[in-house]
């Protein structure tokens, strides 16, 4: 499960290294290059957040994967360099009810006992709880919305024995919709936590 | 190939620029608006008419209040000092506003005499100096507030300002901006440009600075602008996630939300001591505090009851009473400058509103009929209401009389916008 989805960091870096090279030799096309690449990447990719450039989904299909390897392999690969930004233990989103913020379901108190297990077991490792809420309501409540449902989660890992100072919680409220549309099924994907690493410990 | 990005990306700044003009559509009944007629002329080769004439036309009309008549036929025929209420009772009116330019001395002046021609008489007489620096837009919303005042009875408020967020995608990026314009929509002025989420626009008592939240390290914290000089400044200096500022009306703190052991409670910053002191202490939310008139009590909402409600709290005591009653949501309240009332975000099931709330005889009525709308604000007057809706998924903001009855939809060409604050 790891190892496919550091596959995938794989070729992104790769793809990275790859436009890194035309720029070197062709100065002229850097900037035309960097803006493809940023535009058809975040497409491909469908990231809410364009720094982050690394999914968890294959985004190259079997050919371009071969192509892309063989352009890069003269090159070292340093996987450290994306620190663990994608990576996931499996599931790592947790879904809440409207206006909630309780953990109810035993699939979501598993994941939340995984990633602590896994926590504990690296003791380098750091995660980012982001809370997010649905389009309804005041946008300060929804921040304070995301905000209480990612410190739950964050009072869960501490009680599990994760140490505290290797979590950060943040709320970005309803300004990160997972899905766009106003009805009740993309309001439900949108009230979320996302369990992210900032450094896998490995 | 180098020159053509550029030439794009320049091209790209130079069409946001372009669009940043507001749009004003005002939807509003018809009855109840008092004909008015508006004519001024200029003597003086310094200064045309025509753009104070368009500007008072324009306030007047999209006040509601009035209905602009147009005054082509008849002003041909008025002398400079006589009047004819004969002739404009004919032609409809109840109302004349005559504006006129002239030179005294050298000197640039503008006068306008409000006629009622109903009562034959001249309700309002005055003169406004002008000169070169005169800002021409001020000087007009002036005369407005006069000609407005006088004859309803309420503070205009034609020069006040509001400030709001607007979102746009440049390259699929999202760029916020905090911006600053007349209430007409003129002068819009973004002070502050970011690709990271800005939030909570709110204005300091005396209205020269702009407190808001940013999230440009990577966490919600607040900073403090001033409009003057740009200068800005975080509130708490640390790793905080803070929030939902609010400034007392004696402008000597700043309410605020910081979470604290997993709950979210409001603390109070002291300018003075530079020190914060936590006000709330309860399992859950408490956020989005708002300073009543006397600068000792905030409301606040809070989910203690199971459901987001408006609470009240004096800010020396560590008991809160609940506020509203009403429906299953009430948050973000806003409060009239007079105390009276609460404009805040309703939801009884049928969608968030907005809705008045009187604290007096704890009577709610929405105002409002989206199913999207938030982040109400009362104008200075109290006879307007500024919030946030939704339209065919696009941000607009929507200005309406606290009534209802008259609703002016605000769109920024190629711009969500959102979280809408009056001046006071």
């Amino acid at each position: 499960m790891l190892e496919s989805q550091f596959g995938h960091i794989n070729i992104c870096s790769n793809l990275w290294r790859v436009i890194m090279t035309i720029v070197r030799h062709t100065r002229n096309i850097a900037l035309f290059a960097i803006i493809s690449f940023l535009a058809g990447c975040s497409n491909l990719l469908n990231q809410k957040d364009p720094d982050v450039i690394v999914t968890t989904e294959p985004m190259l299909t079997k050919s371009e994967e071969g192509e892309v390897d063989k352009v890069t392999s003269a090159e070292s690969i340093n996987l450290d360099k994306v620190e663990g930004k994608g990576l996931t233990l499996g599931n790592n989103i947790i879904y809440f009810e409207y206006d909630k913020y309780s953990i109810e379901k035993s699939e979501y108190k598993e994941i939340i006992v995984k990633y602590s297990e896994y926590m504990i077991e690296h003791e380098n490792a750091t995660l980012r709880i982001e809370g997010h809420a649905d389009e309804r309501g005041s946008r300060a409540y929804n921040l304070a919305l995301g905000e209480k449902r990612s410190e739950n989660i964050k009072e869960m890992m501490l009680i599990n024995g994760v140490k505290s100072d290797s979590i950060e919680v943040v709320s970005y409220g309803e300004e990160n919709p997972a899905v766009q549309g106003t009805n009740e099924e993309t309001h439900s994907l949108n009230r979320r936590v996302e369990i992210v690493f900032i450094n896998t410990g490995k | 190939m180098k020159y053509f990005i550029f030439a794009a990306i320049l091209q790209l700044i130079l069409n946001s620029n372009l669009y940043a003009e507001l749009t004003i559509k005002i939807d509003r009944a018809k009855v109840g608006a008092l004909p008015i007629m508006i004519s001024f002329n200029s003597d003086s080769k310094n200064f045309s008419s025509n753009i104070f004439q368009e500007i008072v036309k324009n306030d007047l009309y999209s006040s509601g209040f009035f209905n602009v008549l147009d005054s082509s036929n008849v002003k041909n025929n008025i002398s400079k000092k006589s009047t004819q209420y004969a002739l404009w009772t004919l032609a409809g009116t109840n109302y004349f506003l005559i504006g006129n330019i002239y030179q005294d001395n050298g000197i640039d002046y503008i006068r306008f005499d409000l006629h009622d021609v109903i009562k034959k008489n001249i309700v309002a007489s005055y003169k406004i100096n002008l000169t070169k620096n005169s800002n021409i837009r001020k000087v007009s919303h002036t005369i407005s507030n006069v000609v407005f005042e006088k004859i309803t009875g309420i503070k205009g408020i034609f020069d006040t300002k509001i400030a709001y967020i607007s979102t746009e995608k440049v390259n699929k990026r999202k760029i916020y901006k905090l911006h600053v314009a007349d209430i007409d929509g003129h002068n819009s002025v973004a002070i502050y440009k970011s690709s990271k989420q800005l939030m909570s626009p709110t204005w300091s008592p005396k209205n020269d600075k702009i407190a808001y939240v940013s999230f440009e390290n990577n966490r919600p914290e607040i900073f403090v602008q001033s409009l003057s000089t740009g200068d800005r400044e975080k509130l708490l200096s640390g790793k905080y996630s803070s929030s939902a500022p609010a400034w007392s009306p004696d402008e000597k703190y700043m309410a605020y939300t910081l979470s604290v052991n997993g709950n979210l409670e409001i603390f109070i910053y002291n300018f003075k001591t530079n020190t914060s002191k936590r006000i709330t202490n309860s399992i859950g939310i408490d956020t989005e505090a708002e300073w009543h008139p006397n600068s000792k009590e905030i409301f606040f909402t809070s989910d203690r009851s199971g459901r987001p409600h408006i609470y009240k709290q004096s800010i020396n005591k560590n008991k809160a009473k609940r506020v509203t009653f009403d429906g299953s949501y009430n948050a973000d309240a806003n409060i009239s400058s007079d105390g009276k009332y609460l404009s805040l975000v309703h939801n009884a099931g049928n969608g968030h509103k907005i809705a008045i709330f009187s604290l007096e005889d704890r009577y709610l009525r929405v105002i409002s009929n989206g199913r999207l709308d938030e982040a109400p604000s009362f104008a200075p007057n109290n006879k307007m209401i500024l919030f946030a809706s939704k339209k065919i998924h696009k941000g607009i903001l929507v200005a309406t009389s606290n009534d209802g009855r008259i609703r002016q939809e605000i769109e920024l060409k190629g711009e969500n916008v959102r979280e809408p604050i009056w001046s006071h």
